[in-house]
């Protein structure tokens, strides 16, 4: 018995299994670069990427206002076989403390309807992707970006491997803003989500701006403007409702005492209402739960006192 | 400081682990016990079972209330998560019967099948939540074949909850006192 033990033990752990890191994905969110080389696995298995990864701001950074960064990642079907593809955004390469947000900048957009310096793009169509961050610097200054990607590849002499890959350093100046220049309220947030069927009214924040006009683009690229009206310092007008899961973006065109400034490109995701359920209901069912499974226990054992009884009663009758 | 999410990724290991020993150990026992071979392991089974069993249920409740702090929105905006709270209540609620009954047994008595069935379905529960955690940080576990705990929670209403707390705690007040008279 012993040693049928033994080898069953040793059996088991010879068995070869196959290892593969998150082939499914993380989701989008915020993660460090130590992610990209060993989140839930192990480093030491990671392959080289192979891909080109640039980045570079669109215009000048002003502080305090937004900046769309943008990614550029070439080579994934020449390079590598890709379905899926993990793409970061780093203000460093140390491995932890590596999210932008701890260098000073606020990720306002991830284009994807969230604020995570780590997105996924579930498919991968053409041999150039480009990828867009709306960030906000609260320092001027000299700051670095780094761009990393973690993929698969389903061909070659590493298939099944994770691969990961990191850029150089990417140098971004953070000037101060000109007085009096027209500009958004440095806390202005954007919206980033909202549900199938629902419009968003803007209430835009300015400093300094005469006159506001809104712009939002489709999916396919068709643009469209909205006027605006100004109450307070707030400039409002309603981006209409999507009637399906879709992305669209927009805009403000900003006049003033200084050259007409425009802002980047925000994204708004239209996303099917979330399913949600009645938190009080969930956690009483999860006591229920407790004490129905904790009782059925006690209950279900045989009683011990009433088998003694008997089985004395039936050994005395004897 | 630790994360909640980092914290609930250690005290959902040492659930795991603790509830998977405890879970072999149940099994092994019913095999000793279907065979009936009187054999030196028997006891030892029984023994690491309740231990590890202990030890698991002492770390669930951090590994819940971590688990809720870790999740952004809460457990009721997410079929999946909802089930995962409600998969380990029920687990931690069987673990915590059948280690009572065991503490409860006469030093002569030994634990039987169904004792052991209990144990061992409070550690599939465990393992099932934790595959469940899996799917949902990595979209990826080895319960894909189940899709339904993904996408669907039998939710009960407050009341009938309540209804089922009191029904079982009057059962167990009824049962405690017919023992009480029968002695």
């Amino acid at each position: 018995m012993k040693r049928k033990l033994v080898l069953l033990i040793v059996l088991s752990l010879l068995v070869p299994l196959h290892v593969s890191g998150n082939p499914g994905g993380v989701g989008n969110s915020l993660e460090n670069m130590q992610c990209g080389g060993a989140c839930h696995g192990d480093a030491n298995q990671n392959a080289t990427s192979n891909l080109q990864l640039s980045l570079q701001p669109s215009g000048t950074v002003w502080v305090g206002q937004p900046a769309e960064i943008t990614v550029q990642i070439s080579g994934l079907q020449s390079s590598h076989a890709i379905d899926q593809i993990g793409i970061f955004l780093l203000s460093s390469t140390n491995a932890n403390g590596d999210i932008p947000t701890t260098d000073g900048w606020s990720i306002l957009s991830d284009g994807m309807g969230g604020s995570n310096n780590y997105i996924e793009y579930s498919s991968v169509d053409s041999g150039v992707l480009s990828h867009s961050w709306i960030l906000r610097s609260d320092e001027i200054g000299e700051k670095n970006l780094y761009v990393s990607v973690h993929h698969g590849d389903n061909s070659g002499t590493d298939a099944g491997s994770p691969f990961f890959g990191v850029s150089q350093a990417f140098s971004i100046t953070v000037e101060p803003i000109p007085e009096n220049l027209q500009r958004i309220d440095p806390d202005y947030e954007p919206p980033r989500s909202r549900d199938v069927g629902e419009s968003t009214n803007i209430c835009l924040e300015t400093i300094a701006a005469s006159n506001v006009v809104l712009e939002w683009r489709e999916p396919s690229g068709q643009t469209y403007q909205l006027e605006t009206t100004q109450k307070d310092q707030c400039w409002k007008a309603e981006l209409p409702e999507a009637l399906t899961e879709s992305t669209i973006e927009w805009r403000a065109v900003l006049e003033g005492e200084g050259p007409q400034q425009t802002t980047p490109w925000f994204s708004l995701v239209s996303v099917k209402p979330s399913w949600e359920a009645d938190e009080t209901a969930l956690q009483l069912q999860s006591i229920a739960h407790l004490a129905f499974f904790f009782g059925l226990v006690l209950l279900l054992q045989p009683s011990r006192r009433k088998h003694d009884e008997f089985k004395e009663y039936v050994e005395e009758s004897i | 400081m630790i994360e909640s999410a980092t914290f609930h990724v250690m005290t959902t290991e040492l659930v795991v682990g603790s509830f998977a020993l405890a879970g072999l150990c149940f099994f092994l026992h019913s095999v000793f016990l279907f065979l009936n071979k009187e054999s030196k392991f028997m006891p030892m089974m029984d023994t690491t079972a309740h231990v590890a069993l202990l030890f698991g249920l002492l770390s669930l409740p951090f590994a819940i209330l971590s688990g809720i702090e870790s999740s952004p929105s809460g457990a009721h905006t997410s079929p999946l998560l909802a089930n995962k709270m409600l998969l380990s209540t029920a687990g931690g609620g069987l673990a915590l019967g059948v280690l009572y009954t065991r503490w409860k047994m006469h030093e002569d008595d030994r634990p039987h099948h169904l004792h052991n069935a209990f144990g061992s379905l409070s550690t599939a529960c465990m393992l099932l939540t934790a595959s469940l955690g899996g799917t949902y940080t990595r979209a990826d576990s080895l319960t894909e074949f189940l899709p339904f705990v993904k996408e669907n929670t039998l939710l009960l209403p407050s009341w009938l909850s309540i209804v089922v707390i009191a029904l079982i705690l009057a059962a167990l007040l009824m049962r405690q006192s017919s023992t009480v008279q029968h002695r």
